[in-house]
Order: C-alpha cells, then structure tokens, then sequence
C-alpha cells in the first residue's frame, strides 16, 4: 500500500518534472528567436568590418570598435534627428494619450444617442490603411484650413487664408490633439474597454459626493488608470517612433531617425562614389538599427515592470 | 394633480438622462472633430480623385469628372490587380490561423507561474516594440535582398542553413526537407508578428476568474479539460478580436504587395489610379473582415457580468 502510493507519488513528479523541462526548452528557444537578431546588431555594430566573414568570431568580435557607430552617427545626423523624433514622438503620444483617454471614457460610460454607430465608426478607422488617405490628407495639411475659419475672407470678396502646415509638428499634433493620430483607433478601444471594466459604484459614489463627471473623471476615473495609460502610452511612443509613412510624406527633410535610417543606404552609396563594400554595408546597418531601436528599447526596459503589472492586474484589453 | 406630478417628474429623469447624454457627447467631442477633419474629408476626396482626372494648377489643383475608367482599367486591363490580390488573400488565409494559435498557445505558457517569468514575458513583448518600423524589414533583409549580391544577404540570419545541411546529410526527401525548413523558417516571421496578439491573449487570460478552475479542480478536471472548457470559451471574445487585428494587419501590411503597389502608384503621382486601387482594396478587405466577423461572432461565448 505505502509502497503503491510511493510509485503514484514519484510518477507524478517524474511527469511534473518533464513537463516543467520542456516548457523551459520551448521558452527559452523562442526567446532565443526573439533576441536572436537584436544580439546579431549589437554584435555587428560593435565589430571592425574585417571580422564578419571571420569563422573564430560568432557572437563576441575580437576587437571592439566604435567606428561603425561614429560613422553612421555622422551620416544620419543622428543628433539632430534624435532631437526631432524624440519631440515628435514625446508630445504626439502624450497628446494621443490624454485624447483617447478622455474619448474612450466617453464611450466606454456614458449612454447617447448613435453610441455604438460611432464607436463603429472608430473600429472603421482601424481597417481603412494609412496608403488611402494620405493623399488628400497631405493636400490639406498643404492648404490647412481649421474648421472653415479661412474661408470667412471668402464673403467679403476676398481670397481665402490657408496655412501651409508640411513640414511643421502640427502635422503630427493636430491630429493627436483630436484623437486621430497614428492607430487612434486601437487606443481608443483600449481605454473604452478598461473603462467599462471599473466598477460602477465609483461613479455613483462621487456622483453621491456631488461631483459632476467631469470631475469624477479627473479625480476619480483617471488616478485609477495609470496602467492603461502607461501602456497605451508605450504603445503609441513606439509607433510614431518607428513611423516613417506619415513623416515621410508630412516632413520634406525627413528629420526623424527613422527616415534618416531608410535613406541610409542611399546615403552609404553616395559616400564611396556609387560603388560599396558589402561588408561596410552590414556593419553599417546593423548600427544605424541599433541607434534606431535604442531609444524605444530604453524606454520599455524602464516601464516594463508597469507594463507588464497592468497586464497582470487588470488585464487591459479584455 | 397626479398629471401634473407626473410630467414633473417625466421631466426631470429626462432633463437628467439628456445632461448625461450631452456629457458623453462632450467626452467624444475631440474624436468627432478628428474623424472629420483627418478622416471623412480624405475619404471624400480619395473618392472624388477616384472618378475624376486630376489638373495641377499653380495654387491647388481642379478636378474634371470622368467617371469609372479608372475602375475599369483596374479591373479589365491592369494584369496585377487581381494577381496581387489573391496573393495577399492567400498570404492571409495561410497567416491568420497559425499566428492565432502560436500566439495563444505563447499567452496560456506565459500565464503559467514558472521562475523567471517576468524575463520571458518581457523578451516576448520585445516585437511589439521593434517590429513596426523600418528596422523589422532591415532584419528581415527586405532592403538588403534589393541590392546586396547573392548569397551575402543579412536575411540569412533568419534561416536555418545548419538544419538543411543535416536533414541532407542524412538522405531525406527533398520534398520533406523543403516542408520542414519552410516552416523552421516562418517561425521566425510568424512570432515577430504575434507580439501583439500573445498580448491581447495574455490580457484575457489573466481576467478569467481563479474560481472557475478551482470548481475545475474539485470535479477532477486535468488541464487538457481546463484548455478547452474554461481557457478557450473565456477567450473567445479575444479570438474574435485578434482575428480581425491579425487579418487587418496581413492585409495592411507595408510589405504588403498591393500596398506597395499603391505607394508605388502614389509616388509616381498617378494619384487617380492609385485612388481606385485603394478603395477597391479597402472595400475587398472590409467585405472579408465583416464575413469573418459574423461567422466567428456565432461560436463567441461571452460570460454574463
């Protein structure tokens, strides 16, 4: 009988033990794959163009050099770019944030009339891709006329005021300020839907306390949300970050690293006179992505421990 | 009396509804301006360039209408339209499914508490970070491929070289060998794309309540069970929306080859063209998009709050 029991007992930490093996393999491998290429980048940034094809040298060089960095530093304006995108980036999300936040409430709390053919309209916005109507939206940015004020002129017979806003943050700020920037939409629903998770007794209790809603949602809706607005944060930095479709037709110069980080390669070309060293060409690359993927990198491995605390808290998006 | 107590009263859960009602309207008030200005109005005029020939004056630029040839073109002479699309409904259809199920299975081992969770969960969001910019296609070699000689792509990176030399080696099929180093090669392609659904799977994981499988444990249920009758039905809203993210993205996809065709089209300033490919585009998907909603929304389970 003891004995029976020893063997149940044993089988059953055999088996536990295998499966928690196991699923450590299958971890660790897929993580492998996904820090496979960002290893591969440092590495190559970090290594003098010689050592590429050399086969004692897998991951660590035998020579550090920091020459590919200064190289493309210099080549993609690196500072003055990171200037720009950080501002661009920064204040866009920011803007983005605090919109989708107050409109997601909106959504998420209050009962009116043509609600939910609204909030369609803004799961519309999702699908319909940027390529549609960056045209147009191009053309208006170049005659930019806000809510019609330019066309007053128009009636005493004179020309209409139009402002050229290419190549200003407006291009990017306006629309974050209205909630339409870069995938408003998803942030929109995710505030919409970390809303309609809170309790309902917290508004009727501040409505008991004589706050109006907006007040309740300053003080009461908002000091609660900090995880979703870290995260919708997160989300929205990294993609005006890694935007180059939009800042590639709004800014003419293409200031922002990401831009400065495409035409690299053209650039590379014009260095050596048309004609390029293939292997200059890697290490190059490879360091141009990393000063490119830094930043947002940094950025995550600070607000990771929030990120990942509001996913495991709340469960955000559900 | 009684009437007018009444209309009193009707009057006054009116007037307080219809506060609310003006509030919320006020909350999405910001949106409302956004969705015109930097929505509706592009969309009004991609459809007005699409039936129209477009004159570039000194200041601005004047439309003259010429109706659906361009339309017609798309359809009757452009040899690529339709190729391109079935290519990227095609890439979709073999995309979607599997990027689901990696991306749940990915979310339910991650929800498990095993040592150095915290680390793999944070590695496991690193795509979200990295892959929606210019640096995923540089990796993948996208632009590499286009100019660099033969044979000293970066792309070789993603690749499983060694795999191919062994299964050689020991005398497989090619047949067999193909099949394996394709899919050894799409792993890498497909969980760089799931970033965001292992997210929103991991999300809905978590809010399923513990309650339910401790009432799990009680009737003698094994995890197997669990997967199916608690994890699967508590995440099947999450399905329905990872689905159509994941189908949006495939098709939207910059690397997309329709896209590219349009940005293409875009650029060379055959704005006209470019137009009616992408409404054409947008409404083929959209029609998709809303058949796999309707069909999927019927085996949604959605829990009573």
């Amino acid at each position: 009988m003891i004995l029976e029991n020893n063997v149940k007992h044993l089988s059953k930490k055999i088996y536990k033990v295998t499966f928690s093996i196991s699923r450590a393999i299958i971890i660790i491998g897929l993580c492998f794959i996904l820090v496979y290429p960002l290893l591969y980048m440092i590495s190559m940034a970090f290594r003098p163009e010689s050592q590429i094809l050399d086969p004692s040298v897998i991951w660590i060089p035998r020579s550090l050099t920091f020459d590919n960095l200064i190289n493309v530093v210099s080549l993609m304006e690196y500072g003055k770019n990171l200037k720009n995108t950080a501002l661009i980036s920064v204040f866009s999300s920011v803007l983005l944030v605090l919109s989708c936040s107050v409109v997601g409430y909106g959504f998420a709390r209050f009962k009116f009339k043509g609600r939910d053919i609204l909030f369609g309209l803004v799961l519309f916005t999702i699908i319909v891709p940027p390529q549609t109507t960056i045209i147009p939206l191009f053309l208006g940015f170049r005659s930019f006329d806000f809510a019609f004020l330019g066309k007053i002129p128009v009636l005493f017979g004179k020309e209409p005021v139009m402002t050229n806003l290419l190549n200003t943050l407006w291009t990017m700020y306006l629309p974050a300020i209205f909630a339409s920037g870069i995938r408003s939409g998803l942030c929109i629903y995710i505030f919409r839907q970390f809303y309609k998770g809170l309790p309902k007794e917290l508004e009727d209790a501040s409505a008991v306390d004589g706050c109006g809603p907006v007040k309740t949602f300053l003080r009461v809706m908002v000091p609660l949300s900090s995880s979703a607005f870290i995260t919708v944060f997160l989300f929205s930095f990294v993609w005006y970050w890694n935007d180059y479709y939009y800042s590639g037709m709004f800014f003419i110069n293409g200031n922002t690293v990401s831009l400065a980080l495409s035409s690299l390669q053209s650039k590379l070309l014009a260095v050596n006179e048309g004609s390029y060293d293939p292997y200059r060409y890697i290490v190059s690359m490879q360091a141009g992505s990393l000063l490119v993927v830094g930043p947002p990198l940094i950025v995550y491995i600070v607000f990771q421990r929030y990120f990942t605390q509001s996913i495991e808290k709340v469960g955000i998006v559900g | 009396m009684s009437k007018i107590y009444k209309k009193t009263k009707d009057k006054r859960t009116l007037s307080y509804e219809r506060k609310k009602s003006l509030y919320g309207y006020g909350f999405i008030f910001p949106w409302i301006i956004g969705f015109i200005l930097f929505f509706l109005r592009p969309l009004i005029s991609i459809v007005s360039f699409s039936v129209s020939k477009i004159n570039y004056l000194d200041i601005g630029y004047d439309l003259e209408y010429i109706g659906i040839a361009q339309y017609l073109r798309a359809f009757l002479e452009d040899p690529d339209t339709l190729r391109m699309m079935t290519q990227s409904f095609s890439d979709m259809i073999i995309d979607t499914p599997v990027i689901i199920i990696v991306s749940l299975c990915v979310a339910v081992i991650l929800n498990k508490k095993f040592i150095g969770r915290t680390v793999a969960r944070t590695i496991f969001f690193v795509p979200v970070i990295v892959a929606s910019g210019i640096v995923i296609s540089i990796l993948k070699g996208d632009i590499m491929s286009s100019t660099m000689l033969a044979g000293q792509k970066s792309s070789v990176l993603l690749q499983v070289s060694g795999l191919r030399g062994i299964m050689m080696e020991m005398g497989l099929p090619d047949q067999v060998i193909k099949i394996i180093t394709d899919t050894s090669n799409g792993i890498f392609d497909l969980l760089w794309k799931s970033g965001i659904q292992i997210l929103l799977f991991l999300a809905a994981l978590q809010t399923i309540s513990p309650s339910l499988y401790e009432a799990s444990a009680i009737e003698g249920a094994t995890e197997w069970d669990n997967f199916w009758k608690i994890m699967i039905p508590m995440v099947s809203p999450m399905i329905l929306i990872a689905l159509v993210y994941s189908i949006v993205d495939s098709f939207t996809d910059y690397n997309n080859l329709f896209m590219r065709k349009i940005t293409g089209l875009t650029t060379n300033l055959s704005i006209e063209y470019s137009s009616a490919l992408s409404l054409i585009y947008f409404v083929f998907v959209m029609i998709f998009v809303i058949v796999v909603y309707k069909i999927v929304s019927r085996f949604v389970f959605y829990s009573v709050d």
